[in-house]
């Protein structure tokens, strides 16, 4: 079984609803991931982050770094992607990536390939706002058409 | 032909839409779409900085990234993306 679920929602998530999606009886290794906003940045306090999503190639992309990702696993693997939109606030969770396995090595490496590749592939962008006033896009990774080689 | 162009994160800043309309005559590659863009960003930018941000801006579709070599010679939606930072 190959079980891959994924969103992109303007709404909280929750690691209770990540938990509950990967769970399995013949997975013995549940790998949860959460990008969490943090409150100081660039020495400034950050009161928010901003994240601008282009939604359609973004699913696409998401779908297929989490395919690639598992492109030899012959195994039972189950995959839960959710990453927000919108405004977040410092302390909460701007991206869950959760993977369960049979085993715990195939979980962690599963899991690390996915969250790299989405920093570094999926059109997502931050605009950070500071307790000063000021605010700032953060800068990223360029992208280019060879986007899945960072999911192999 | 028409083609639109929709603008994220950084790059929207050049034109101060979030979408808008590119004449161009066609056919043309991405890497000359993409050069074209310049004449588009708004004046009040200093014009380095912008040429900057344009420079590390991928094209894109609603479903791929587009090589620069990609001929576009049909009306398309086409993004503009500058550096990603997911998580």
């Amino acid at each position: 079984m190959q079980d891959i679920s994924i969103n992109l929602v303007d709404t909280e998530i929750s690691l209770l609803d990540a938990t509950a999606a990967i769970a399995s009886k013949d997975h013995g290794a549940n790998t949860i991931f959460s990008g969490t906003v943090r409150q100081h940045n660039r020495g400034k306090e950050v009161i928010g982050i901003d994240y601008d999503v282009y939604l359609p190639l973004a699913k696409t992309l998401l779908e297929d770094i989490a395919k690639k990702a598992i492109k030899d696993f012959k195994h039972s693997v189950s995959i839960y992607i959710y990453h927000l939109y919108g405004k977040v606030k410092p302390g909460q969770s701007s991206m869950i990536v959760a993977v369960s396995t049979a085993h715990r090595v195939d979980a962690y490496r599963i899991n690390r390939a996915i969250v790299e590749a989405i920093k570094h592939q999926v059109p997502i962008w931050k605009k950070e706002y500071y307790l000063d006033g000021s605010c700032a896009w953060l800068e990223g990774c360029q992208v280019n058409s060879n986007v899945h080689a960072h999911a192999e | 032909m028409k083609l639109t162009l929709k603008t994220f994160g950084q790059a929207r800043e050049l034109f101060e839409q979030t979408e808008l309309a590119v004449n161009l005559d066609t056919p043309l590659t991405a890497r000359q779409f993409k050069q074209s863009l310049f004449e588009h960003i708004t004046p009040i930018l200093n014009r380095d900085k912008a040429q900057a941000i344009l420079s590390v801006c991928a094209i894109a579709t609603e479903s791929e990234i587009l090589a620069d070599d990609f001929v576009i010679d049909k009306d398309l939606s086409i993004a503009l993306l500058p550096p990603v930072c997911g998580g």
